[in-house]
């Protein structure tokens, strides 16, 4: 498969709930309050329990894994949070080529909320096998 | 690492043999750099993630994960002082290779 600057990776949407939430803080050991405790939440000022940054950021790694395959490697993903992400509410993951050198292939990915803000936006890198 | 998967949502098979992008994460939570850093504020931000992959982590690996605090740093933002926590955690399998590192900015506010 030719991969080419400018080609969208196939877009990812997420339906995140309040169980997943409290699954990722298990499997991952992050209990800080706000992800699970409305009363807690709000009290900081949140709308509500709200999405783990690093939980968006797997999603765009899967974003990522899905379109590469067996292809090859995920090398970096790097990410930052701009705003607030609920559940019950879809999280959509986009990303296209920006650069490709060799085997080595940098994309721009972004997780958009169900406005189509870009709540999170990053970059990645992967290494295409031959 | 299964649990790992299924609690990201992600079916791919490869996860049963090999650690998904971001389960690194789960052998050294964040808190654990920065629980003295709960004085300052009244509450965490997460700014941002950088996720480096050398090498695959498979089934059976012995890695170790060593964090450390790189940086840290205040600012005034709009709604008053943030103070900015930049830590970084190395990760080792058992043949001392560097499997991975992750950087990431947490602040109080």
């Amino acid at each position: 498969m030719t991969v080419e600057v400018g080609q969208e990776l196939p877009e990812l949407i997420k339906q995140p709930t309040t169980r997943q939430l409290v699954q990722y803080a298990g499997a991952q050991g992050d209990f800080y309050e706000i992800h699970y405790d409305q009363d807690y939440a709000r009290g900081v000022g949140l709308p509500g329990v709200i999405l783990h940054g690093l939980l968006k950021a797997a999603f765009l790694g899967q974003l990522v894994t899905d379109w590469l395959g067996d292809r090859g490697q995920l090398k970096t993903l790097e990410v930052s949070y701009r705003g607030i992400d609920r559940p019950g509410h879809p999280y959509t993951c986009r990303g296209r080529v920006t650069r490709v050198d060799g085997e080595e292939v940098e994309l721009e990915i972004w997780g958009e909320d169900e406005a189509g803000k870009r709540t999170t936006v990053g970059t990645a890198t992967v290494a295409i096998r031959d | 690492m299964k649990r790992f998967a299924a609690a990201i949502g992600d079916p791919n098979p490869r996860w049963e043999k090999e650690a998904p992008p971001t389960f690194l994460v789960a052998l050294a939570p964040v808190s654990l750099h920065l629980a003295e850093a709960e004085e300052y504020g009244k509450g965490w931000l997460n700014g941002g993630n950088r996720f480096e992959s050398f090498a695959p982590v498979k089934i059976g690996d012995r890695v170790t994960a060593t964090g450390r605090v790189a940086d840290v740093y205040e600012k005034t933002g709009s709604s008053g002082n943030l103070l900015f926590i930049i830590f970084e955690t190395d990760y080792v399998n058992q043949s001392g290779e560097l499997v991975g590192r992750l950087r990431g900015t947490m602040i109080r506010r």
